[in-house]
């Protein structure tokens, strides 16, 4: 007659007790025996895997990416540096001669678009360098 | 000796070699969730590396309140899950709720070979199970989680894990039994 029922086999072998086989009847000795071989099953690892070098890969990715922040923030710091030095020119200028200052303001004013453009195509340029690199699969 | 303190504060300290460390120490375990829920071969491995790109992204909110393991799996299970939200169309059909009315399909040649090797089967068997059952059977049974961890990682209630671990070995144990029987006839 059948003592144990699956609940009470699956807890036995969770706690790693295995019961006496002179104690169960024949049911419970062929439900032990098939809960024990797919707990050995379940256990088992797959046959596939990822590549040995899964490690460096990640490593020379995140790398990468580290180098393409770093060149993100050394091009935004230039383009900062570009238009502080543009007006620390204009300021220094309008110290010196007003007249100059205004030459070199309207200069500016008149290549206006051409700078925009310029700025804008850079930071473009930043941004989708950017997307690419965090694009997902 | 892995040491969780010291390569996540090396890591904390731009060193990518203790980060390389981690990896290695941890890529059976994102694979194991990874393999179990992703059906498509080609990009489990780029998933995985989302994966630990993810962790090195966000390891300085990582407090030790759990296990280093944990917390990895956790990430690896998410990662997996939002993949599976945004390819739903690649997913085979929806499962019904209850798995004691599920039937795990048979009458397959590939199945009948597979059936020789009881562990093969047993994974082509969970493959055919909700996204669900077949986390808990690998978080359990590969990657040695204990139940409560697996509240932690999955957010699904202990008890629910346990019930779903007991259902679905009940389930495959039933589905080896009646294939052994017919094998016999």
């Amino acid at each position: 007659m059948k003592e144990l029922d699956d609940d009470e086999l699956q807890e036995l072998l969770n706690n790693g007790l295995v019961p006496d086989n002179k104690i169960l009847s024949e049911e419970d000795k062929n439900d032990l025996l098939a809960y024990q071989n797919l707990f050995t099953a379940l256990g088992t690892e797959p046959k596939e895997g990822l590549p040995m070098s899964f490690a460096a890969n990640v490593r020379r990715k995140l790398q990468e990416q580290i180098n393409r922040k770093n060149d993100l923030r050394f091009n935004l710091l230039a383009l900062g540096i570009f238009a502080s030095g543009l007006a620390l020119a204009y300021g220094l200028l309008s110290i010196m001669s007003p007249e100059s200052g205004d030459m070199f303001l309207n200069a500016i004013i008149s290549f206006k678009w051409l700078l925009l453009t310029l700025v804008a195509g850079f930071v473009g340029y930043l941004f989708i360098d950017q997307r690419l690199v965090n694009r997902s699969y | 000796m892995f040491n969780e303190h010291e390569v996540v504060s090396r890591i904390l300290n731009k060193d990518l070699r203790a980060f390389e460390l981690l990896v290695k120490q941890y890529e059976k375990l994102v694979f194991f969730v990874i393999n179990r829920l992703v059906q498509d071969q080609q990009n489990k491995e780029d998933i995985c590396q989302e994966v630990f790109i993810k962790i090195h992204q966000n390891l300085h909110r990582f407090e030790f309140q759990s296990k280093l393991s944990t917390w990895i799996a956790r990430i690896a299970y998410l990662t997996a899950v939002n993949y599976l939200k945004k390819n739903k169309n690649n997913s085979p059909a929806e499962y019904p709720e209850n798995i004691d009315n599920y039937h795990l399909t048979d009458e397959n040649p590939e199945q009948e070979l597979i059936k020789k090797n009881t562990a093969a089967y047993v994974n082509l068997l969970i493959e055919q199970m909700p996204h669900q059952y077949k986390t808990v059977l690998t978080l359990y049974h590969l990657n040695e989680f204990s139940c409560a961890e697996i509240e932690d990682i999955t957010g699904i209630p202990e008890g629910t894990v346990k019930s779903h671990l007991f259902r679905a070995r009940k389930l495959l144990k039933e589905k080896i039994e009646k294939d052994l029987k017919k094998e016999n006839i």
